[in-house]
This record gives structure tokens, C-alpha cells and sequence, in this order.
């Protein structure tokens, strides 16, 4: 046992050489600048930079818009992939086609992908067209409070591939014999679906939270690219708020935003783990 | 257990390490920084490459010779501006754009500028083009340059124009110092309303009241500029805009308040203005197009008749010669047109507060990160000096801030040696005539008469706004929608006050 662990040790080595250059050793040094007044000749504030963080009230709007789009999206993105994963389970023909076309949107570079949806909810778009053709009158749909469905929209046609796989495959793991078992004692396939389907797919389901909320932090390239820097202040995340930190040189800001970030994917990722292992209990 | 005693060592010595250092705060003695020798190697650091450029060499060789021992770099990062002349019967017409107008390239530059000020780097001078300076000023990384004028016993402040340093103060102290000032004034045409009461200060209302009538009847529009124009600052909203600026946007007390009804109601006004004939109609076609210009278009503009006009304070010296036969330029901002042949001084504009607004062409700051700070402060008052100023080179039409070069500028315009100037300067051939740089009688009675009225509108300018690019962006897109149609007053109101506030409370 001790022989093995040794070996891995050198397996693991090179990944994480890397991480730590790029990836923790910038985070302490950039931590240090959370606690500082200024970036050049600073002086320590303790936790001023929080405070003033949590004061600040664009960043108060990003973190509610993150939450709200991050409580909206991850079981949405989960339901829909259940849902489609357990019909292409269930088809008998062209399984594999289904879920290509479902991954279709991951492999699409995001640029080519913006300029479609910006076609689609231009003022003078696709679907103001129709509208208008219909009788209707546009909708502003990037500028009003419609710009967080369309937001949720384009996350889940982009990462419901991805959950699908995850899926479909936790469904494949799950032995054969449960089911026919279940069915020779005269089980419903809701009740199968209920009692087989979704215990066992909890540790799948964890993973596909985990995957969802990172992903919906990613989603800012997307907005960005579709609505600016300052797009309509109901998708206006998190990601904004750094990203505008970064480019008008407030380092503190940006720093301490990143570690309360830090602190916060920590802690959700701690949770749902600590979820899977009591379910696996 | 003992690895995580490890590891939480690690992490805290090095969290240590990157603290280290940074726990004293040095405090700058200005008096020993001026006692210094002026000496070694500095650098200037601006955007623009037409008026800030040529003026910051010129300064940086004579600045050379006359502190040996120094070295001035002058770096600059926007592209050159398109020069296009067309001649026609001995008018030489010469449209200038700048070619920094590309909104990408200003962006590359704030965002190095800012890098490298991060880095605790960064040029010792800093060009205030199109830096936010007032983000600057906050976050510490520009010298108050009150420290060096205090302690620097060479500098007279009655040599510079004291209102206008006045004004550009931010927040108690003075970041920038502008090299120059220029203002705007209205003229009324005197054979359309010859009984225009000019006044001092007055508002747009008067001139409306005074003209509404006549226009009525003769069809002439009141005043040239279109109720709005992609063209960014030429635009009849826009000068409306920038004269109650701050009751929309306060930058210094993070405020914002496009919601209140006033902004709405602007907007409103200046399209009923085009909607009453007052003005031309909003132009919502592409920048590119709208700013074609050619002698035929000029000479349609020039027959153009209006009630009253929008003047820069570049021109204000044709008002007192146009009768003299000098050769002088007439400078056509965008968006202005007309015949000026019978215009007369109406006055300055002011909003309701009493404000008067001016802006600057120059003016610098110096990096905190310098390390050179004793020469920057010298170059930056050597921009400033009487043989700077009134070498007619750099920015030769707006109003210098040396008052002992007031009078040469100005002796310089009327006598058409600053204009020879330029048209050498770019690069376009004289028309071989020797100016003389006498002053005839009657040109010295015309000086006399211009600084008079110089002098008397510079004492009543007062108000410097500090605007931000970002914001005045934001603004220009989010009301096209406006005008063309697409949203409603309040639509507009409501997106940019959400916009502006999120940009502002970051």
C-alpha cells in the first residue's frame, strides 16, 4: 500500500507543481493585497477591504444577481438534463446521435455562438420579428428584466450536454439486476425511477451540481461578449464586478472579492461533499 | 496532523513575506525633493499625437538645452490624425480628424497607463488626455501638485491664470495642471436680429425667446447643431447636456440622477427644439459618414443662415479682425456651420446655478511612482513658462494659461504669423507671403479690443466639470436610441441611471 502511494505521489507531482505556480502561489501573493490600503506602499487595514466589499453596493447587486442566477440555473440545468438523459436512455434508436446533439453547444467557441444570440434578441432581431410580424411590439430583451431568462437560456443550451453525459453515465452504472428485480416484484417505473433511479444517481448528482455552479460562473464570458461591461443590472455578476476592478486598477477590491469568492466555492463545495457522503451513508 | 502544521506555516510565511514591507508609510518631503538639482532622465506619457505630441518635443529639446544633464522622452500612442486639404480659388481648406478616435486604441492605452502604474512604474508625467484622472487622484497614484508649488520659490502664481487653476482642483487638491483653456460663447447674427441684447452670460432660453419669432417666419433654424449626432460633442443635446452635467452625474460625491425628471426633460426639449425647426433634426447615421466634408459642402454650410451660433474660443480674435484684410483662419469645429459674416458677440453661455464652463486642450500630472519628481515638476512649469506658451507651437488657438503669453498668442493670431505656423507645422506649403510682425494701428486697437473682452470672459468662467469617458459613452449610445425612436425618455433615463450608478459605486 505504502509502495503505491509513493508512486502516485510522482504521478501527481507535475499537475501539481503547476497549480501551485499558477494557481496558489498567485492567490496568497494577491491575498496580501486584500488587506492593504493601497497597492503600492499600502498600508495593513485588517479587514477594512471586506468591509467596504460588502458596503459597496455594485457589489452587493452582482453578488444577489449571482445567487439568483446560480439558485435559478443549477436545478433547472439538472432537472432538464434528468429528464432528457432518462429519454435518451429510454430510446431505442440513434442514442448516440441524441446526445451529440446535445453537445453540439459545447464545442461552439463562444464568439460565433454570441453573434447567433445577439441576432435572436437584437431590438431588431429574429424574434422581435416575429413578434412584430404577429402584432405584438418588441421587447428590449438584452435591457430589461428579460435579460436574466435570456441569460438562463443561453447557460443551459451551452452546459446541458455536459450534465447529460454525466449523467447517462450514472444511469448506465446502475446494475441491470435492481431493476428487473424491482419489476418482478411488481414495481411501477415511477417507483423504480423513485426508489433505484435517483438514490443511486446521487453521487452523479453531486458532481453535476459541483460542475453547474463552477460553470455558471463562467457564463460571464458569454454576457459579456452579448451586453459590455455594464450590461442590465439584472446580469450583472459577480464577474463584472472583478472584471471592471481589474481594468480600472483596484487591485484591493479585486482581491478581496476573489478570496471572499474563494471562501464561498470553498465552503459549496465542502457542503454538497459532505451531502454525498451522509446519502452514501 | 504535523503536515497540516506544515503547510499552514507555509501558507503564513509567505503570506508574511508578501506583507512585509508594506506596513510603514513613507511621508514625502516636498522641501528636500525642491532643494534637489534638476537633473536626469524623465519620461511623458500621452494618447494624443497631434496637439500634445509636437508641443511635448518641442518643450522636451528646449527643456534639454537649457537644464544640461536632463533627458526628456516623450512617448505617445494614438494614431496620427487624417489631414485632408482641398484647394479652390486661394481657400485652402483643411479637415483634420483625429485619428485617435478609436475607442479600442484609447482603451489599450488607459489600461497600459494603468498597468504600469500598478507596478509602481509608469511615466513620471502623465499627459491628462484621456486618463480618468479623478480615479487616479483617489487612489493616491498622482501628486498633489500644491506640494511643489508651496515649496517652490521660483513659482509666481500671478503668472498663471488663477481661476481656471482654481477650478480644475479636484477634491482639495490640484492633480492636474492645464497648460491652456478654452471656452465657448454664442453670436448672434446681426442681420437676422439686430437688436439682439448681448449680455455677459445668458442662457439658451434667451436666445430662443430673442430669435423664435423671426425663425418662424424666415424659416432659418435658431441655432446650426443637430439635436443629436453620432458624432461625439457636436450635438445640440450634448452642449445642453454638459451645461447641467453635474445635477446628472457628481463624481466626486458618486451621485447620479437621471431619473429625477430633469434628464427626461431634456431630452424632450432639444427634440421639440428640432421638432419646432429651431434646430437640425437628430443625425443617427454612422460617424464615418456624418463627417465627410468637402469645399462644396463647406461653401453650402457657409451660405447657411442662423439666429445664433455656437463659437469657440479659438475664434474669438476673428471677432475683432474679420474688418482688418489680415489673413485669418476661420476654425470650423464639427458640427458648426453657417455664414459668420455678420455675427456679433451675444455672450457666454451659463446654466441656472450661474456656471460658466470651460475645458482644456493640455494639461499633466506627475506619477507618484516618479522617481524624478524635482525635474517633472520643472518640466511641467517649463510647459507652462512664457516661452513655451508663446512659441504659437502645440495648441496655438486655445487661450494659454500664462497670462504674459496671452498678449504674444494674440499679437501672433492677428498679425497671421500662428497661422503660417501651422500650416507649417503640418506640412502644408505658404502661400510665400511674408507676415509682418508689426502691429499696424488698427490691428493694435483690434488686440487691445480682443484682450478686453478675453480678459473679461476668463474672470466669469468658473466651472470645470470632471467627466468621465466611460460615462459620457454611455450616455451618447444610450440616448441614440432615443432619437431614433426606440425607446422613450424614461426608458433612457432609467438604463443609464442603473448604468451609471453600477459604474460609479464600484
Amino acid at each position: 500500500m505504502k509502495k503505491v502511494k509513493d508512486q502516485a505521489i510522482w504521478f501527481i507531482l507535475p499537475s501539481a507543481i503547476g497549480f501551485i505556480i499558477f494557481f496558489i502561489f498567485p492567490f496568497i501573493i494577491s491575498l496580501g493585497y486584500a488587506f492593504l490600503d493601497k497597492p503600492v506602499g499600502g498600508q495593513f487595514v485588517w479587514f477594512q477591504n471586506f468591509i467596504g466589499l460588502f458596503q459597496n453596493s455594485s457589489y452587493q447587486k452582482a453578488l444577489r444577481n449571482t445567487a439568483i442566477f446560480m439558485g435559478l440555473c443549477v436545478p433547472l440545468n439538472i432537472l432538464c438534463s434528468l429528464g432528457i438523459s432518462m429519454v435518451i436512455k429510454n430510446v431505442k434508436r440513434y442514442k448516440q446521435l441524441f446526445t451529440l446533439v446535445f453537445l453540439i453547444p459545447l464545442v461552439i467557441p463562444s464568439g460565433s455562438m454570441v453573434f447567433f444570440w445577439k441576432m435572436m434578441f437584437a431590438n431588431d432581431g429574429f424574434i422581435n420579428g416575429i413578434i412584430v410580424n404577429l402584432g405584438g411590439s418588441a421587447i428590449h430583451w438584452l435591457e430589461t428584466g428579460w435579460a436574466l431568462f435570456v441569460i438562463v437560456l443561453i447557460f443551459i443550451w451551452k452546459n446541458l450536454g455536459y450534465n447529460i453525459v454525466l449523467l447517462i453515465a450514472g444511469i448506465s452504472s446502475i446494475p441491470k439486476d435492481y431493476y428487473e428485480a424491482a419489476s418482478m416484484d411488481g414495481a411501477s417505473k415511477w417507483q423504480s425511477f423513485k426508489f433505484i433511479t435517483l438514490p443511486y444517481l446521487v453521487p452523479t448528482f453531486v458532481l453535476t451540481t459541483l460542475m453547474s455552479v463552477i460553470n455558471s460562473f463562467k457564463v460571464f464570458k458569454e454576457i459579456y461578449l452579448i451586453t459590455g461591461d455594464y450590461p442590465h443590472e439584472s446580469i450583472y455578476m459577480l464577474q463584472h464586478f472583478m472584471n471592471n476592478m481589474f481594468s480600472s486598477l483596484n487591485y484591493q477590491k479585486l482581491t478581496t472579492a476573489t478570496t471572499v469568492l474563494v471562501i464561498g466555492i470553498t465552503l459549496i463545495t465542502m457542503g454538497l461533499f459532505k451531502i454525498e457522503r451522509r446519502v452514501a451513508e | 496532523m504535523k503536515k497540516t502544521v506544515v503547510s499552514g506555516l507555509l501558507v503564513a510565511t509567505i503570506a508574511l513575506t508578501t506583507l512585509a514591507g508594506c506596513g510603514t508609510k513613507t511621508v514625502t518631503d516636498y522641501k528636500k525633493i525642491m532643494d534637489s538639482d534638476v537633473s536626469g532622465e524623465i519620461t511623458v506619457s500621452c494618447y494624443d499625437s497631434t496637439i500634445y505630441k509636437s508641443y511635448l518635443e518641442k518643450a522636451a529639446n528646449l527643456f534639454e538645452e537649457k537644464y544640461p544633464g536632463t533627458k526628456v522622452n516623450v512617448e505617445s500612442a494614438g494614431a496620427m490624425p487624417e489631414v485632408k486639404t482641398q484647394q479652390d480659388g486661394g481657400k485652402t481648406l483643411v479637415v483634420v480628424t483625429a485619428g485617435g478616435n478609436d475607442q479600442q486604441a484609447k482603451d489599450d492605452y488607459v489600461s497600459r497607463v494603468n498597468t504600469e502604474i500598478m507596478s509602481g512604474g509608469g511615466a513620471d508625467i502623465l499627459a491628462m488626455d484621456v486618463l480618468p484622472y479623478y480615479k487616479y487622484a483617489d487612489n493616491g497614484q498622482l501628486e498633489d501638485l500644491n506640494n511643489f508649488i508651496q515649496n517652490d520659490p521660483d513659482y509666481n502664481k500671478a503668472d498663471y491664470t488663477e481661476n481656471i487653476l482654481d477650478a480644475t482642483a479636484y477634491k482639495g487638491g490640484q492633480y492636474i495642471f492645464p497648460m491652456d483653456y478654452t471656452f465657448n460663447y454664442l453670436t448672434y447674427d446681426s442681420s437676422l436680429m439686430a437688436d439682439f441684447p448681448a449680455q455677459d452670460k445668458l442662457t439658451y432660453q434667451d436666445v430662443i425667446n430673442a430669435a423664435k419669432d423671426g425663425s418662424a417666419s424666415t424659416g432659418n433654424k435658431i441655432f446650426g447643431q443637430s439635436a443629436y449626432s453620432v458624432q461625439k460633442g457636436t450635438s445640440f443635446f450634448e452642449k445642453a447636456y454638459s451645461l447641467d452635467y453635474t445635477d446628472f452625474v457628481d463624481i466626486i460625491n458618486k451621485k447620479v440622477d437621471f431619473t429625477g425628471g430633469e434628464f427626461a426633460g431634456l431630452l424632450e426639449t432639444v427634440k421639440s427644439y428640432a421638432d419646432s425647426g429651431w434646430i437640425n433634426p437628430a443625425n443617427v447615421t454612422a460617424a464615418e459618414t456624418s463627417r465627410e466634408m468637402s469645399l462644396d459642402k463647406f461653401a453650402t454650410d457657409n451660405a447657411e443662415k442662423y439666429y445664433a451660433k455656437f463659437n469657440s474660443s479659438l475664434n474669438l480674435v476673428n471677432q475683432f479682425t474679420r474688418n482688418l484684410g489680415t489673413k485669418t483662419n476661420v476654425i470650423r469645429l464639427a458640427g458648426s456651420g453657417g455664414s459668420s459674416e455678420n455675427d456679433e458677440i451675444a455672450g457666454l453661455v451659463s446654466n441656472d446655478k450661474d456656471e460658466v464652463h470651460f475645458s482644456y486642450a493640455q494639461s499633466y500630472g506627475i506619477n507618484s511612482n516618479s522617481k524624478n519628481k524635482r525635474t517633472a515638476w520643472e518640466f511641467v512649469k517649463f510647459l507652462a513658462s512664457d516661452e513655451m506658451q508663446s512659441s504659437g507651437l502645440g495648441s496655438p488657438d486655445s487661450i494659454p494659461i500664462n497670462n504674459n503669453a496671452k498678449g504674444k498668442i494674440a499679437s501672433m493670431l492677428i498679425t497671421g504669423e500662428a497661422m503660417q505656423k501651422r500650416a507649417a507645422a503640418s506640412g502644408l506649403a505658404g502661400n510665400g507671403q511674408e507676415v509682418s510682425k508689426e502691429l499696424t494701428p488698427e490691428q493694435q486697437q483690434a488686440l487691445g479690443n480682443y484682450m478686453e473682452t478675453l480678459d473679461k470672459f476668463t474672470k466669469l468662467l468658473n466651472k470645470y466639470d470632471v467627466h468621465d469617458e466611460k460615462i459620457d459613452n454611455m450616455v451618447i449610445t444610450e440616448v441614440k436610441n432615443f432619437f431614433t425612436g426606440e425607446k422613450t425618455a424614461d426608458e433612457v433615463a432609467k438604463t443609464l441611471q442603473s448604468k451609471v450608478e453600477l459604474y460609479l459605486n464600484e
